[in-house]
């Protein structure tokens, strides 16, 4: 702990997980998480397929109750808060999930003025400019009447972007953002994330599994392995890593740690299930 | 077996405590929480009392005919069918009347409630909301707490009307009771108390209606093709809900 203080600038930390532990049907998913992000940091978390990325952020937004440990949310017990109290922490950090999300019944422009209109005093006619705003900023200023239903894929992602930073949060929390869409379309959402963080100020933590796009807006990278951070660092030494869990992740190769497929003796396991031995 | 009988325990606490979120979020609100709620509850009283007016009138009218064909020829052995006026509207005011009404409503507006409330939860579209300071609750279910508690009431006054409406025509086509004596008739017959018992009880089964969709959306678990069985117990769980509501009424109020 006193290593990482050294070692980060002087923003306070934003987000602080302490020995996280999680969960299902005794299968154990998180096994003891400890993590910091400062004020303006661009974290990704990676890991493969399975590994505990989206049950890590669950925990982190609230969404899920860790079995034990912490998450300390600008200095507070984000878990140990009572609702109203939550609800006051969670007018300081956005989110953008996987789907988007996005409310099926409302427009775009509805979506992002949702969190204005609920959370602020401004008179209907400033709402629309700020949503206006904040749609062009992602690239979408025509889109404000459509539908989720009528727009594609990278377009709910951008509105789901647009939304979550609707109340310039602290901190903006993303499960896989680039996940489904065209490597043109992923360019241009890693951009968009890392411009938001740039001029807003606001801390990223970015759960991602694409090692370009974990490249491209990472200024600090986690890699979750089987419930653990095995390995931590800046996106230059995680990228010469020398770790067989890191190396065999960034390059994508079938033969290591990380397993493709079952193995022989989960495989028999599954056979033999329910059979008299 | 023995889980099974916990487990439905478990889900009744659940579900038990998910009604008193509602009231609580209903009578809790200040008034800045009615600024948002007046547009939402208006929007779903159009979505579920305007859009089913033609169907309930439709029940209702052709069960009106029914009841008279059913049991005017009975009468007429007697000499005293016009008495059918009597038997149309006292049933149908007490019982029929709220009681097809609200089934017609389980299945017609309860099934969307869950189907669609049940997809926001897939989508995480309701976990959205909690994240952005929203409360669900409020957002979506108070809403249609309160429509169908507005709307049940007025459709269940449309389908009196409309019956009687209709058994009057019945009983003139087919037993030449004329419409001023089926009126009379009825009118002597058919008390304030009766139409007040059926107004109250269709209340209480629009709430129920609204709880046992909402709450089976927002606790349903898994992907899409869960909807579509969640969507199918919420009307089933719904359906003997008002039958079992409704044998309480009748046993405790007469
Ligand atoms: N609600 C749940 N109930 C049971 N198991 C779950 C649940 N959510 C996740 N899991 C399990 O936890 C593991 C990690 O899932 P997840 O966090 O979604 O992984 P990732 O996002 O990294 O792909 C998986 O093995 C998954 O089956
Ligand atoms: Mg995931």
């Amino acid at each position: 702990m006193n290593g990482m203080k050294e070692r980060s600038g002087p923003e306070e930390p934003v987000l602080e997980v302490r020995g996280l532990r999680k969960s299902f049907q005794g299968k154990e998913v998180l096994a003891g998480i400890d993590l910091e992000v400062r004020g303006g940091e661009r974290l990704v978390i990676m890991g493969p397929s399975g590994c505990g990325k989206t049950t890590l952020l669950s925990c982190l937004i609230g969404a899920l109750k860790p079995d034990a440990g912490k998450v300390m949310l600008f200095g507070e017990d984000f878990h140990a808060l009572d609702r109203k109290e939550r609800d006051r922490l969670r007018l300081k950090f956005g989110v953008m999930f996987q789907g988007g999300a996005l409310f099926s019944s409302l427009t775009v422009g509805e979506n992002v003025a949702l969190p204005l209109e609920r959370h602020s005093d401004l008179p209907k006619e400033t709402i629309d400019i700020l949503v206006k705003l904040k749609l062009n900023q992602v690239g979408l200023g025509k889109a404000v009447d459509l539908l989720p239903a009528e727009i594609s894929g990278g377009m709910i992602k951008r509105a789901a972007l647009a939304r979550a930073m609707a109340l310039d949060p602290r901190i903006l929390f993303c499960d896989e953002p680039s996940a489904g869409l065209d490597p043109v379309t992923v360019t241009g959402i890693d951009r968009l994330l890392v411009d938001q963080a740039r001029t807003h100020g606001t801390a990223l933590v970015v759960v991602t599994h694409e090692m370009t796009s974990a490249f491209r807006i990472a200024d600090r990278m986690i890699m979750l392995y089987d419930g653990r951070v095995v390995a931590e660092g800046a996106p230059d030494s995680i990228r010469r890593s020398r770790d067989p869990i890191v190396a065999q992740f960034i390059e994508g190769r079938i033969e290591g740690p990380i397993g493709f497929s079952e193995t022989a003796e989960d495989f028999a396991e599954s056979l033999l299930e329910g059979t008299d031995r | 077996m023995k889980d099974s009988f916990f487990a439905l325990l478990e889900d009744w606490g659940a579900s038990l405590r998910f009604f008193l979120r509602t009231l609580s979020t209903l009578f809790l609100g200040g008034g800045r929480a009615w600024r948002f709620r007046i547009p939402l509850v208006l929007d779903q009283i159009r979505r579920t009392g305007v859009m089913s007016v033609p169907i309930v009138l439709l029940v209702a009218g052709l069960t009106g005919m029914i009841l008279v064909l059913q049991t005017a020829y009975q009468l007429a052995r007697f000499g005293q069918v016009e008495l059918v006026a009597s038997l149309v509207g006292v049933s149908v005011t007490r019982e029929l009347g709220p009681l097809m009404t609200a089934i017609i409503v389980a299945g017609r507006v309860g099934a969307a409630f869950t189907a669609e409330l049940g997809t926001m939860n897939v989508n995480r579209e309701i976990l959205a909301a909690e994240t952005m300071a929203v409360d669900p609750v409020d957002f979506l279910v108070v809403p249609r707490f309160l429509a169908l508690g507005i709307t049940l009431p007025c459709l269940t006054t449309l389908a009196n009307i409309a019956a009687i409406l209709f058994a009057m025509i019945a009983g003139y086509g087919m037993y030449d009771i004329p419409y001023d004596t089926f009126l009379r008739v009825a009118r002597q017959w058919i008390q304030t108390k009766d139409i007040l018992h059926g107004i109250v009880k269709s209340f209480f089964f629009g709430l129920l209606i609204t709880h046992v969709s909402c709450y089976t959306a927002f606790s349903l678990k898994g992907g899409a093709s869960s909807v579509g069985i969640a969507t199918m117990k919420a009307v089933v769980a719904g359906i003997v809900g008002i039958l079992a509501t409704d044998v309480i009424f009748t046993a405790v109020l007469g």
